[in-house]
């Protein structure tokens, strides 16, 4: 009786997500690992059965795909150290009563509440050759020779948008960690100190292992997030992603596929390899982290 | 603490671990903060004072900008549908969210596995890759250009996050609780809601804020899905008035609008922000 | 509990409620609703709205809901395929409009441009040049129409000239020689749009390889001729500017420019020259300061070479009838009436820019920097346009790609015009694209 109870219990718990889900988001995402075994243009309902082929010519013959990929992973690479320093710097100092922690925190977590579109905006005027900040800024303290058009040059196109990327999200990571660190009580803080810790050691040996659930979800987030980038790509440099193909990251290369070149189908097939990279991206992470989580 | 080693070396040793840190924290909000005044800053120029003087503060503001701008991209009517749009979606999102990852969390049963992975995967799914397919969904249910077709997209689309979040903050609830409710001939659900998801107030606030500003800024689906000027939501209107003022250069026009759109961002959000440090500090209580 | 219950009953009445109010009433009292989805871009939608209340004056059982969006064929994609698309568009620079005729989504237009024109005594067919209208022809029908037409060449800043003592250059060596003397000045003699490299293709190097090979070296070329991208020709032009690269003619930063940015530099005297269509000055309009004069020439050709000087680069922004719209006759119609001679004339006088209709340049007072631009096209022996772009999409981001690498030094001449012919190779292999001719 009570099993029944309970069975019944997470079917209602779980029907109204299930189907929503399965419906609006599951299907249309199915359809998609479904339309990239055809080629189509995606203008009318005309499709051509083409099996693994787009698969092989994206993977064997699309020198440009790969090159968007390791634009991602420069995205990551770049991306990952420095959440991971100043993120978690930033955090354990707002998270040990430093002066203006609450306002640190606010100010910090606010470009992440704007939409990316006007950030974009914003920073495409940041780097501005003629009148932007950046360049202006070089000029006051003397650097002009530095000075330089930022997201039209071959080897700073890349990094700028990346720091965009970064200047965007780091405070949504500091806030994660942030959380995690309240969360840890003080009293073993306070332990370390009687046993004469020094800052890093009770930040080595209380924070980290005790973070270590939210450090995974912020791995992983940032997983995600750098391998999906596409808003602030595709803003910045107009669509175009630069001269040979300098700001190309997969989604913008997908995007520029589906809806530009009308081949929808390789798009598509672009799209689900981009899915399995990013899960295999992110259970490697889980993996690479596995730990026990200490309990307290 | 209690044990005293050489207390004033001590404190100046802290002072001097603090001023650079301090430093650092400054120089980092200098850095979020100062692109935003300089927005505001040429957001009161003409195109052609912000090529020719675009450091200085203008001595002729062109209040006209703003006007221009708020006219231009409707701004109110826009808020407005936002307002109603994030709000319903997410009053959603978190009651339908936080029951299924409650079940996920708490009950041990076949498939369960399955689920989790399949509401987890939808995160890493490139959203626009569905976007054709849905199109055609909502067009057969008729749920194309109206709230409740993208109130529906939303909701379908913020589940992984959500339930990724909530399922991890319900697995460190203490279930004796809830076991002490059942016994009491509480019902599953009157559990869950009396018990359970208090105790997950700070999970619910974290997917709650995330899931706010992810839809508040939603582009791409809200594109598709509506397309009645009236029905507009912010980000259709401010990315139409950048398109339409990057086609007849205006970028004071351009500006004036970024500042307009982030004012009751950052209203709404400095709200928010006591609500963020209570959940936080709800959270650091817990356990 | 209970209260739950309600609050979530009341949310899902409210956007109900909600939801039924999005949907518009589409009856007009028994008025036969004609959609007219157009690009919104810098010549905005009013004057198709002006057009609009024109034609429901002449025909009172008509009402035409015009809309519009700088983003339009993202919404236009999904109607199509779902099959209910509005029944007239221009669905701007976005959309593989080829992709649509090829996939029959667009009305053929024969039968109508059959039919006599609006306020003069032709038939339809005939008020256009003839050039723009063939371009959109495919397999012998007509389906892609042309509307307002671009002139593109150089422009440069008059006063600036005028002060120096500069004359705009004929041909390249001209061009060398000003560049010097520009530059010794302090000034960048040429600017570009270096996010949008289709303004560089269609400035700087196809003009040349059409100056160097005559008008039949691009027609290979957009023919996917194997061996024409990668020809004496293109491989000469694209040294050119190689050659201009090195002397540091270009504005510095000119890469990471958007159009206006790039416009801006232009208009504000700190780069002399600039590639652009005739829309420069109705995109800057609001920017132009007071006593700023531009005027517009050909691209200085190449002595000894085969191209006629005359040939100009024009291309019109063409509208389409969706097969599947609900009123074909009545959308067409329409289109016929806003191409007529005199809609025609309003249009180049409000918006500052040419038109595919024969005679309407010449039955106004052009404004001042029109005049030049319109002279090249009347005079032009013959006129080419950017169809590859249309025709492939896929070979706009591999030439623009190429272009930029070229631009920046990435790339040598040769393995700009080789990444060229490559990307047409691949198209060529294609069996999938249909081809175009011309």
């Amino acid at each position: 009786m009570r099993k029944r109870d309970q069975q019944l219990t997470i079917i209602a718990f779980l029907a109204p997500a299930v189907i929503l889900y399965a419906i609006f988001f599951l299907f249309p995402m199915a359809q998609a690992f479904y339309i990239a075994l055809f080629r189509w243009r995606g203008l009318s309902t005309n499709k051509e059965f083409v099996g693994l082929q787009n698969f092989r010519t994206l993977l064997l013959e699309d020198p440009i795909f790969w090159k968007a990929l390791s634009h991602n992973l420069v995205f990551l690479g770049i991306s990952l150290p420095v959440v991971l320093i100043v993120g978690l710097f930033v955090s354990y100092a707002l998270s040990r009563k430093v002066w203006g922690a609450s306002m640190y925190r606010a100010v910090y977590l606010f470009p992440n509440m704007i939409s990316v579109v006007a950030v974009a905006v914003l920073w495409s005027f940041v780097y501005n050759m003629q009148f932007g900040l950046l360049n202006s800024f070089l000029k006051a303290i003397g650097l002009e020779r530095y000075a330089t058009g930022w997201l039209g040059e071959p080897s700073t196109a890349l990094p700028a948008v990346v720091v965009v990327s970064i200047w965007y999200s780091l405070g949504f990571y500091i806030v994660l960690f942030l959380a995690g660190m309240q969360s840890i009580p003080t009293s073993f803080y306070e332990a370390a100190a009687i046993d004469g810790a020094t800052h890093w050691q009770s930040f080595r040996h209380v924070t980290i292992p005790l973070l270590w659930e939210i450090l995974k979800l912020g791995v992983i987030y940032l997983v995600i997030h750098t391998l999906n980038i596409f808003g602030l790509v595709y803003v910045i440099t107009c669509g175009q992603c630069g001269p040979n193909y300098h700001t190309e990251t997969m989604l913008t290369y997908l995007y520029r596929l589906a809806f530009t070149e009308s081949n929808y189908g390789y798009a598509t097939a672009l799209g689900v390899v981009a899915f399995l990279l990013i899960l295999g991206f992110a259970l490697i992470s889980l993996r690479l982290m596995k730990r026990e989580a200490v309990e307290f | 603490m209690g044990i005293k080693r050489g207390g004033s070396q001590n404190k100046l040793k802290k002072i001097l671990i603090l001023i650079p840190v301090e430093v650092i924290l400054i120089a980092y909000a200098i850095i979020v903060v100062y692109p935003m005044i300089w927005l505001i800053s040429v957001s009161l120029k003409t195109s052609y004072e912000i090529f020719t003087n675009p450091w200085l503060p203008t001595l002729k503001p062109q209040w006209q900008n703003f006007i221009d701008a708020w006219q231009r991209a409707e701004i109110g009517r826009c808020f407005f549908n936002s307002v109603i749009v994030t709000s319903i979606s997410m009053f959603f999102i978190l009651l339908i969210g936080s029951i299924a990852a409650y079940a996920l969390a708490r009950f041990v049963f076949r498939g369960r596995e399955i689920v989790h992975t399949a509401f987890i995967s939808g995160m890493m799914f490139p959203v626009f890759l569905g976007i054709v397919p849905l199109y055609l969904l909502l067009s057969r249910l008729n749920m194309l250009d109206n709230y409740f077709g993208l109130i529906t997209a939303y909701v379908a689309f913020s589940l992984s996050f959500t339930i990724f979040v909530l399922t991890g903050f319900f697995k460190t609830l203490p279930y004796e609780l809830a076991e002490a409710g059942l016994i009491d001939g509480c019902s599953h659900f009157s559990v869950f809601w009396r018990i359970m998801l208090p105790l997950a107030k700070p999970g619910l606030i974290t997917a709650g804020i995330f899931n706010f500003f992810g839809i508040w800024n939603e582009y791409p689906l809200a594109l598709v899905i509506i397309s009645s000027n009236e029905l507009r939501t912010l980000p259709l209107g401010i990315a139409n008035l950048l398109m339409v003022e990057h086609y007849e250069t205006n970028w004071g026009v351009l500006f004036a609008g970024l500042v307009i759109v982030m004012i009751p961002t950052l209203i709404v959000y400095l709200f928010f922000q006591r609500q963020i440090t209570e959940g936080l500090t709800a959270g650091a209580l817990k356990g | 509990m209970r209260r739950t219950l309600y609050i979530l009953a009341f949310v899902v009445l409210i956007s109900l409620v909600i939801g039924g109010c999005g949907k518009k009433q589409a009856k007009e009292e028994g008025k036969i609703v004609i959609e007219v989805a157009s690009f919104q871009g810098g010549f905005g939608l009013d004057f198709f709205e002006y057009a609009a209340r024109e034609y429901e004056k002449l025909h009172p059982n008509v009402k035409i809901k015009v809309w519009g969006n700088p983003r339009i064929w993202e919404q236009l994609r999904p109607r199509f395929v779902k099959g209910n698309p509005p029944d007239l568009t221009w669905p701007g620079w976005g959309m593989d409009v080829w992709g649509l005729v090829a996939e029959g989504k667009v009305l053929e237009m024969d039968k109508y441009l059959e039919t006599k024109a609006y306020g003069q005594n032709v038939k339809w067919k005939d008020t256009f040049y003839p050039d723009l209208l063939e371009k959109g022809k495919y397999n012998g029908h007509y389906y892609i129409i042309p509307y307002n037409l671009n002139i593109t060449g150089w422009w440069y800043n008059v006063n600036m000239f005028k002060k120096h003592g500069w004359t705009p250059p004929k041909t390249y060596d001209e061009l060398l020689v000003l560049c010097e003397k520009i530059k010794k000045a302090g000034i960048a003699p040429l600017t570009y749009q270096g996010k949008y490299q289709a303004y560089t293709l269609r400035g700087f190097l196809i003009p040349w390889a059409i100056s160097i090979g005559g008008l039949q070296a691009y027609k290979d070329a957009q023919n996917l001729k194997p061996g024409a991208w990668n020809s004496p020709a293109f491989l000469k032009a694209a040294e050119m500017i190689a050659e201009l690269r090195d002397r540091g003619y270009f504005q510095k930063g000119a890469m990471g420019m958007s159009h206006t940015e790039a416009q801006m530099e232009f208009i504000l005297g700190r780069a002399a020259m600039i590639p652009c269509g005739t829309w420069l000055g109705s995109e800057m309009k609001n920017q132009i300061p007071p006593g700023f004069k531009m005027d517009f020439i050909n691209p200085p050709v190449v002595k000894g070479g085969k191209g006629d000087p005359s040939i100009v680069s024009a291309g019109p922004e063409s509208w389409i009838i969706p097969k599947e719209g609900k009123h074909h006759d009545i959308a067409a119609d329409f289109f016929k009436f806003m191409s007529s001679i005199d809609m025609a004339k309003k249009f180049i006088v409000q918006k500052n820019t040419l038109m595919s209709i024969k005679g309407a340049a010449e039955q106004v007072k052009l404004p001042p920097d029109l005049v030049s631009a319109a002279k090249c096209m009347r005079e032009a022996k013959a006129t080419w346009d950017m169809d590859f772009e249309q025709w492939y999409p896929s070979m706009k981001a591999a030439t623009e790609s190429a272009m930029g690498a070229l631009l920046s030094g990435e790339m040598t001449p040769k393995q700009c015009v080789d990444a060229m012919e490559a990307a047409a190779e691949k198209v060529r292999k294609d069996k999938s694209i249909p081809k175009h001719k011309i």
